[in-house]
């Protein structure tokens, strides 16, 4: 089980609270046994979507299926560390706007779960620390 | 441990099952933490009583069916699990959920769980 979190803001949506993200352990473990595609599968993928999502036709959208099945057709790209499952997992799963874009202060970091609070009392005035 | 790899599932008779694809298990009560998933990559605490789950793959649409879950164990009053459409409607590759007490205010469950059903 691993023992990270991703916090993270949307430059989109900074008004509200910090995100948490908590990794899968399953994926986790499919990342360091080496069983994931080339990001650049996912990222095809979103692009598609998004495409769709901006011109209206959500609704109606329907992945390319040759591109859908590079997910489980393409060479997997060998073990992970956890790190590396980690940089891997932000580019794949954190708005995209995150981590590919320079902005005036960090917009994720990776800690670990006793760094985030427990007491969720108010939990929608999460900021993350400087 | 055997893997048996088909493309579609059927009765004697030919009628289709149609299994989940993801299933997620989650508790949003002290640190936020995914249970028991599959086919799940991540969860997003995202704020009171608000979720995201990315899938580990994408569906071929984001018209996939959800069935779900939501309550505090060992605590009392409802609890309601919905879709969280206000800002994203659900995509391929994630799915916001809601979870609201009785009173109809965000709330946050200690046992959530939900199944995808859909094309992948």
């Amino acid at each position: 089980m691993t023992k990270y979190r991703v916090i993270f803001d949307d430059p989109d949506r900074l008004d509200e609270p910090t995100k948490v993200l908590v990794p899968s352990d399953n994926w986790m473990k499919d990342a360091m046994e080496g069983n994931l595609p080339p990001i650049s599968v996912y990222w095809e993928l979103q692009d598609d979507e998004q495409k769709a999502i901006a011109e209206g036709r959500h609704s109606e959208f329907k992945h390319d299926p040759e591109k859908l099945a590079a997910q489980y057709t393409a060479p997997r790209i060998g073990p992970l560390t956890e790190q590396e499952a980690l940089e891997y997992l932000i580019m794949k799963d954190l708005p995209r706007k995150c981590w590919a874009e320079q902005h005036n202060r960090p917009m994720f970091k990776i800690v670990t779960v006793d760094q985030v609070p427990s007491d969720r009392t108010f939990r929608n005035a999460w900021e993350m620390a400087a | 441990m055997s893997t048996l790899k088909v493309n579609a599932l059927q009765d004697t008779s030919g009628v289709g099952f149609y299994p989940a694809r993801v299933h997620s298990r989650w508790s949003m009560v002290g640190t936020a933490a995914l249970t028991d998933s599959e086919g799940i990559s991540s969860f997003t605490d995202q704020g009171t009583g608000v979720c995201r789950q990315t899938f580990s793959n994408n569906f071929a649409n984001a018209n996939y069916t959800v069935v779900g879950l939501a309550g505090r164990l060992s605590d009392s009053g409802n609890r309601f699990l919905g879709l969280h459409g206000y800002l994203q409607n659900p995509t391929t590759s994630t799915t916001d959920l809601a979870q609201w007490s009785s009173s109809g205010a965000y709330n946050d469950i200690n046992y959530g769980a939900a199944a995808w059903f859909g094309d992948i």
